[in-house]
């Protein structure tokens, strides 16, 4: 197996880990009608620390498995977060993407554009019109639950990457 | 493959990402559809299994409280077991009894329904949808549509069947419709789910409302279904009608319905499959109020 195929599989798994953990904190927060959408931790470690390729097909399966789950367009929240990458990605360069708060920050900035984006998208194909107060309450969420388990994501993505002897060294300042 | 080469570092993930959203366009149909039900499938084992630790911590919780706690909470369920027993008992001449003056009158026998009681793994509510995975699916014969119902009434209705599992759509989910009547009114009404604002109860909205029913906050209606449509039975509880008001055309009112609480709290459900074998009993007669 390829340097590349062990570091998609790794994003991966931490990604499956990260949505189970949400659907179950989503699961929690129904009964206050409120929803956390994990997007912005799905694409940042695959964006500014992975190889092009490897981060993009990551985010991409987890946005179909995303997709399978929700009463959604199939593909819609896939083809949003691989946008997202493709952003994250080419802003890398220009980054001190090593530091934990500067990957905090673009995690929350990457989530709130790409829940707006989806917000955009439902408009058109989703049932009806939601409500603006409900829209701020889950980015609002969204936010601060990212920003407090961003550093434990970051942390257990780089422990799989680690594991997968595909560590982000060698893609440390490099665009692929 | 040389176009791609020569494109600068800077763009390449931008092509990457147009010649993919390309590409998802022209993928058929039934490629995604199969895509879909298999990535969903694959999920399903990890939905069961942190439904399946939801309820192992639960046991451990209830294993913590006091023995009188526990003795109590026997005793409410007794009472409530003999109240129910009570109305089970008053059901069955009532049943007999329909039955036989549809025979007098040769109305076509109703297809009766199967209870299949379900564990709710997962509440997914979202501001454009709202829905519950529930732990039985093909396997136990739930159909696509059939209606799911709790304690207080209307829970929604089977949105997607897959071998184990199902998705129910919530009453509260803006893309469930059915046609409901006034509690002591025939008339029949139009219901959508509607706007579900944060930490409120969820809400719906009636369309077709006629002009002579008042509702207010003050003094709500009990909505229930009418039985029209064939999905849901009649007499279901849906939820109160809380607000009317004149429609832009002037013809019919428009209206608020406030849900159960308790829609946004379900752990168990019950799916009413249709069985031709069994009568159909009049859930009017034993239906509580929401």
């Amino acid at each position: 197996m390829s340097r590349a195929q062990r570091q998609t599989l790794a994003l991966l798994l931490g990604n499956v880990a990260l949505c189970v953990v949400v659907a179950q904190a989503n699961h929690v927060l129904a009964g206050w009608q409120l929803r956390l959408w994990p997007g912005g931790l799905l694409v940042a470690t695959a964006a500014l620390q992975a190889g092009g390729s490897a981060g993009a097909t990551a985010v991409f399966l987890t946005g179909l498995a995303l997709d399978a789950a929700m009463p959604v367009p199939f593909g819609t929240q896939a083809l949003i977060l691989l946008a997202g990458h493709a952003t994250l990605f080419v802003l890398r360069g220009r980054l001190v993407r090593e530091a934990t708060v500067v990957r905090v920050v673009l995690t929350l900035l990457a989530a709130g554009a790409m829940l707006l984006a989806f917000a955009l998208v439902m408009a058109v194909a989703g049932p009806g019109r939601v409500s603006g107060g409900r829209l701020l309450a889950d980015l609002m969420v969204t936010g601060a639950a990212s920003a407090l388990a961003a550093p434990w994501f970051f942390a257990l993505q780089g422990g799989l990457l680690a594991r997968a002897q595909a560590g982000l060294r060698a893609e440390e300042r490099r665009l692929d | 493959m040389r176009l791609f080469n020569q494109l600068s570092g800077q763009a390449r993930p931008f092509f990457t990402l147009g010649m993919v959203a390309l590409a998802w366009l022209l993928v058929p149909a039934a490629v995604k559809r199969f895509a879909r039900a298999a990535l969903f499938e694959a999920q399903a084992p990890i939905l069961v299994t942190a439904g399946r630790v939801r309820e192992l911590q639960e046991y451990w919780a209830l294993r913590t409280r006091p023995a009188n706690e526990l003795i109590a909470a026997g005793h409410e369920t007794a009472k409530a077991l003999a109240g129910y027993e009570l109305g089970v008992a008053r059901l069955g001449p009532i049943e007999e009894e329909n039955m036989r003056l549809r025979e007098l009158l040769a109305m076509p026998p109703q297809p009766g329904w199967r209870y299949e009681h379900a564990a709710v793994d997962v509440r997914d509510f979202s501001a454009w949808w709202q829905q519950l995975v529930i732990r039985k699916g093909s396997d136990y014969g739930i159909p696509v549509d059939a209606p799911v119902v709790f304690a207080g009434g209307v829970v929604g209705r089977v949105r997607e069947v897959h071998a184990h599992t199902s998705v129910v759509a919530l009453l509260s989910d803006p893309g469930v419709r059915l046609a409901v009547a006034v509690e002591g009114d025939s008339r029949p009404i139009s219901y959508a789910g509607g706007d579900n604002p944060v930490f409120g109860p969820a809400r719906g909205t009636v369309e077709y409302v006629p002009t002579d029913l008042i509702a207010s906050p003050a003094v709500p209606r009990h909505l229930l279904t009418s039985g029209l449509g064939g999905v849901f039975p009649a007499g279901l509880p849906v939820g109160l009608l809380t607000r009317v008001e004149p429609s832009t055309d002037g013809l019919f009112n428009i209206g608020e319905v406030r849900l159960p609480a308790a829609l946004s709290e379900l752990s168990e459900v019950t799916v009413l499959v249709p069985d031709a074998t069994l009568g159909r009993p009049d859930l009017r007669a034993t239906a509580p109020k929401p």
